[in-house]
């Protein structure tokens, strides 16, 4: 193997096939052993002149080289010699084609050219439009009277595409501790759409799965939404939606805006303990599989 | 008072079976259970996402809301205040069982219900919320002035991780049999162009 000269390596299980089980082999490791997207950079397969490898997996302290060895053998994975080897590899995708040749040279990625990221520009009549939504969220989070102990915070989820409101909650916390306005909006875009299929009599555990995002794992897995494909959706239940939050969201509402995919998220006030920008960055962080849009609008 | 081997073992068996019956109705296969002064269990849950077409119904979540409809007797049970119920006292009493580390959103619950401990069987790299993606079960900065009495909580790993595990490896190659892409092969990453707060 040759030497990568990159200071971050993370070491992986390689064994050896005959080139002939390539692409049965592939297929099986892709469920028996998917790759975590943080190392998506990474391919699969090498293959020279001698040998045709197979990245197998990251070496873990959770998985044993007997058991990954276990799991291949019930599975009919055909190895070349029953041993896996351990092999270091570029932790980080390239981000320079110098890069990419340098470190190609200990196991193959794949690099995309970087792209010029475009100055925002919103219209006199998106301003307008923001600001008209931010005005909605934060009349519904000073509401009179609202319950004792209930705190002016609120948040919407809107269609940009018509405009329309499709859920506008204010927060709960004051009567359980985890119902934060968004994580209320949330559920309310959940009923809504479990309604309009209730509606239309495609009961929700007979129709048709969409194929997942493919980088869906353990947890976070957001519903299979079933007929979402002639409407244009990916199957997650805020694909293509915006949030307007009275202030920025905890660390527990901006993951919940990750799960459920959430195209844009605008909101007034920052906290302390924000997840969008303040204690974390969780809209941009480059471990999590999904990333989106956050605006802090600041009006006098 | 550190529950022994064997009350930790027996409390993580009953988050495996929920695991198991997330499973068997086509959920990603995580459970938990919620312990009384390592006592009882008085709730669990599992992974509900596909059936109430919500990303953030965890099996945390579950457990969590069914706790919160029973909050007035279970104040009752350990001698809480029962006028006004503050459901701080029942939670900080709570161990959770969960068989996978809890993702971020889940982790940050955690911190906001005062949870005691939290006990995991194997870690979540993509979203783990105690130690692989954040640290926010230990992250001091985010106590807001409203949670400033959300206190940090311990965790520990490893119980039936290998279990775990493979419940998940089962789940994901059935879904490829079935014809279904799954965790596999990461999709490239869409280029964002909008990125204001970075
Ligand atoms: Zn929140
Ligand atoms: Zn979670």
């Amino acid at each position: 193997m040759g030497k990568c000269n990159n200071s971050e390596e993370v070491d992986v299980f390689v064994a050896q096939i005959d080139p002939k089980e390539a692409s049965a082999s592939l297929k099986m490791l892709g469920s028996l052993f998917p790759l975590p997207e943080s190392l998506g950079h990474l391919k699969r397969i090498r293959k020279d002149a001698q040998q045709t490898s197979l990245l197998i997996t990251q070496t873990s302290d959770q998985i044993t080289q007997d058991s990954i060895l276990s799991i291949l053998e019930n599975n009919n994975f055909k190895l070349k010699d029953n041993t896996l080897s351990i092999a270091k590899v570029s932790k980080y995708p390239p981000v320079t084609r110098e890069q990419l040749n340098e470190w190609k040279a200990c196991w193959p990625m794949s690099f995309h050219e970087p792209r010029k990221e475009a100055p925002i520009e919103f219209t006199d009549s998106d301003l307008t439009e923001i600001e008209g939504f931010l005005d909605l969220v934060n009349t519904t989070a000073n509401d009179a009277p609202g319950s004792k102990g209930q705190l002016s915070i609120a948040a919407a989820i809107i269609d940009p595409k018509t405009s329309q409101v499709i859920s506008v909650c204010r927060d709960n916390r004051h009567r359980h501790p985890l119902q934060h306005a968004v994580m209320q909006a949330i559920a309310a875009v959940a009923e809504k759409e479990r309604e309009r299929r209730e509606s239309k009599s495609d009961p929700v555990t007979t129709r048709k799965r969409k194929s997942l995002d493919s980088d869906e794992s353990v947890i976070g897995n957001a519903p299979y939404l079933g007929d979402s494909e002639d409407e244009g959706g990916d199957g997650y239940l805020c694909t293509g939606l915006d949030a307007y939050l009275s202030r920025e969201p905890c660390a527990m509402c901006s993951m919940a805006l990750l799960h459920s995919r959430i195209r844009r998220v605008f909101y007034e006030e920052p906290r302390k303990d924000g997840g969008l920008g303040s204690a974390y960055k969780i809209h941009v962080h480059p471990n999590l599989n999904h990333k989106f849009a956050a605006f802090r609008i600041e009006r006098k | 008072m550190e529950p022994s081997t064997e009350d930790k073992e027996k409390w993580m068996q009953g988050a495996l079976t929920l695991a198991e019956e997330a499973f068997q109705v086509g959920e990603v296969p995580v459970g938990c259970v919620i312990v009384l002064n390592n006592s009882r269990i008085i709730a669990s849950g599992r992974n509900k996402t596909n059936e109430t077409l919500n990303g953030t119904r965890h099996a945390e979540f579950e457990a969590i809301d069914s706790i919160m409809s029973n909050i007035t007797s279970l104040a009752k049970e350990i001698g809480a205040n029962t006028d006004s119920v503050n459901p701080f006292d029942v939670f900080s009493k709570c161990d959770l069982y969960v068989t996978v580390e809890p993702c971020l959103m889940c982790a940050s619950a955690l911190r906001h219900i005062r949870i005691r401990k939290v006990y995991f069987g194997c870690g979540n790299e993509r979203f783990g919320g105690c130690g692989s993606v954040l640290n926010i079960h230990q992250d001091l900065s985010i106590c807001s002035v409203e949670n400033k009495d959300e206190p940090t909580y311990e965790v520990e790993s490893g119980i039936f991780k290998e279990e775990a595990i493979m419940m998940l490896r089962r789940f994901y190659l059935r879904e490829n049999e079935r014809g279904v892409p799954s965790a596999p092969n990461p999709k490239k990453k869409n280029n964002r162009i909008l990125k204001p707060i970075e």
